[in-house]
C-alpha cells in the first residue's frame, strides 16, 4: 500500500482538524456572544432596568401580600429586644402623650366640678345655700370649701332588707327606679354566700362589694342583713353615720322575718324606709 | 286567705349538668328557648309572679350549677328554699337512672321542702319510649315537659306553686 502524497496529507490534516474543532469554536463563539450582550446589559443602565424591573415588581408584591408570615416572627422579635434594651426611651416617647391623656381626664373632671358648683351658685336662696353658708359662718371653713366638699360628697343610692337566709327582699328604697330589686337581693345574696364560703373564713360575714365609684357596704345582723349601695368616695364618718342611722331606723322599725314574705309587709317596711331615709343624703 | 295577697317564695331547680334547668327557667319566664347550651356557673336569680286561686305568688327563681350527685349542691344556696323543682333529661337514661335514690337524698337534705320531679326534652324520645316510661312503676317523674316546645313549663311551676301553698296552709 502506498502513502498519499505531502499535499493530500496536508489537507487531509486540515480536513480532520476541522472536524475535529469545529464545535467547540462554535460553542467559544456562542460564549463569546453570550459575554458580549452581557457587557452590552450591564453598560446599557435603561436596558438592564427594563429587563429586571417586572422581576423586582413582581416580588415586591409577593413580599407585600405574604409580609405577616415572612417576618412578623423575625420582627416581633426585633420590637421586644428594642423595647427592653430602650426603655428608658421608649418611656421617654410615651410621657408626654399619657401626660396629655391624663391632663384631658382632669379637664374634663375641673369642668363636671365647676358645672356643679355653677348650679349650686346659680341659686343663692335655695334652702341647701343658706346651709352651707351659716355652717362656714359658724365652722369658720370658707364657703368655696365647703362648696367643693358638697360635690364630692357620697350619695345613699339604695337600701336594702334582706332575709340572710333565702335573699328574699324584705324593704328596699332607691333613689333611682331598680326594674327588679327582688332579683338584685337574691343575687346580692347569693354572691355573698358563695364568697363567704368560698374563702372559708370561719363565721366572718362579706362586708363590702366595691366597684370603682360604687360601693355596696352590708351590715349584718342575726337573721337579715342591710345592704347600701353608695356612690362617691365615702369616709368612715359617712359610714359610721350611716350605721347609725340604720340602727336608729331598725329599733324604731323592727325587723321580723317571718316564715311569709308579703308584698304588705315589704310595702309598709319600704315606705318607713324611704321616710327615713329620703331627701337626707348628706345627713348620712 | 286575703285573694288580694301576694307572697315572695324562693325555689331552686335541681338536676344533672345539662338536663335543661336552665332552658326551663328561660321558657317559663321569658317565653323563650336559648338555642345555644351555656353552662351555668355559679348563680342566676330570676323572678315571675303566678297567679293561684286565691293569691298570687312571687317566685324568685335560683338557678344553679347542675349535678349528678345531690349532695354537691352547694347548701348555701339551697337555704331557705320553700320548693324547688327536680330535672331530669328523658334523652339521657343516665339522668333517670336512681332517681329514687337522689330523691331520697335530697329528702334528707330539704326536709319538707315541696318539690316537682320533671322529666324534661320528652319531645326528643319516641312514643313508644314514652309509654314505657308511663307505665314504669316506681319512677317518680311527676311532669314530663319540654323546655323547648314549652309543653307544660308553666304547669310546673304552677304545680310547684300549688303545693307550697298547700304546705303553707296545712301547718
Amino acid at each position: 500500500m502506498s502513502s498519499p502524497p505531502p499535499h493530500d496529507a496536508e489537507v487531509m490534516l486540515q480536513e480532520l482538524r476541522q472536524l475535529l474543532l469545529n464545535p467547540d469554536r462554535q460553542s467559544q463563539r456562542q460564549l463569546e456572544e453570550g459575554l458580549r450582550r452581557l457587557e452590552h446589559l450591564v453598560e446599557d443602565e435603561e436596558e438592564l432596568a427594563g429587563l429586571l424591573a417586572p422581576l423586582f415588581e413582581e416580588h415586591t408584591a409577593y413580599l407585600k401580600d405574604h409580609f405577616p408570615q415572612l417576618f412578623s416572627k423575625s420582627l416581633g422579635a426585633a420590637i421586644k429586644l428594642q423595647i427592653r434594651e430602650s426603655q428608658g426611651e421608649i418611656i421617654d416617647a410615651l410621657y408626654p402623650i399619657m401626660g396629655k391623656l391624663i391632663r384631658k381626664y382632669l379637664r374634663a373632671e375641673i369642668a363636671r366640678i365647676s358645672q356643679q358648683i355653677d348650679d349650686r351658685l346659680q341659686d343663692p336662696f335655695s334652702l341647701e345655700t343658706l346651709k352651707l353658708r351659716l355652717q362656714a359662718f359658724f365652722t369658720g371653713t370658707s364657703y368655696q370649701e365647703l362648696l367643693l366638699r358638697k360635690t364630692a360628697l357620697p350619695v345613699l343610692e339604695d337600701l336594702f332588707i334582706i332575709d340572710k337566709e333565702n335573699g328574699l327582699s324584705l324593704a328596699h328604697h332607691s333613689l333611682h327606679k331598680l326594674t327588679q330589686p327582688d332579683v338584685v337581693a337574691g343575687m346580692l345574696t347569693g354572691i355573698k354566700s358563695f364568697v363567704e364560703h368560698a374563702f372559708d373564713q370561719g363565721a366572718q360575714e362579706l362586708e363590702q362589694l366595691a366597684y370603682e365609684e360604687f360601693k355596696v357596704y352590708i351590715f349584718s345582723f342575726e337573721t337579715f342583713y342591710v345592704a347600701a349601695g353608695v356612690s362617691g368616695q365615702p369616709d368612715a364618718a359617712f359610714i359610721d353615720n350611716l350605721y347609725q342611722k340604720i340602727l336608729a331606723f331598725l329599733e324604731e322599725h323592727p325587723v321580723r322575718v317571718k316564715a311569709q314574705v308579703t308584698r304588705e309587709d315589704q310595702d309598709s317596711l319600704s315606705e318607713s324606709l324611704q321616710t327615713y331615709f329620703d331627701g337626707s343624703h348628706s345627713d348620712h | 286567705m286575703d285573694p288580694t295577697q301576694i307572697i315572695s317564695k324562693k325555689i331552686t331547680l335541681l338536676g344533672s349538668h345539662a338536663v335543661g334547668k336552665t332552658s326551663l327557667i328561660a321558657q317559663f319566664v321569658e317565653g323563650k328557648f336559648p338555642e345555644s347550651y351555656v353552662t351555668t356557673i355559679g348563680l342566676k336569680v330570676d323572678k315571675k309572679s303566678v297567679i293561684m286561686e286565691s293569691h298570687q305568688l312571687d317566685l324568685l327563681i335560683w338557678d344553679i350549677a347542675g349535678h349528678e350527685d345531690p349532695t354537691k349542691f352547694p347548701a348555701y344556696y339551697l337555704n331557705g328554699c320553700h320548693g324547688y323543682v327536680y330535672v331530669v333529661d328523658l334523652s339521657r337514661p343516665e339522668t333517670v337512672k336512681g332517681l329514687k335514690e337522689r330523691l331520697e337524698q335530697l329528702d334528707k337534705m330539704l326536709p319538707n321542702v315541696p318539690r316537682v320531679v320533671v322529666g324534661n326534652k320528652v319531645d326528643l324520645i319516641s312514643e313508644a319510649d314514652l309509654e314505657k316510661l308511663k307505665k314504669k312503676d316506681g319512677k317518680p317523674l311527676e311532669i314530663l315537659a319540654s323546655a323547648k316546645t314549652g309543653l307544660r313549663v308553666n304547669e310546673v311551676f304552677n304545680k310547684l306553686g300549688q303545693k307550697m301553698m298547700e304546705q303553707h296552709e296545712s301547718t
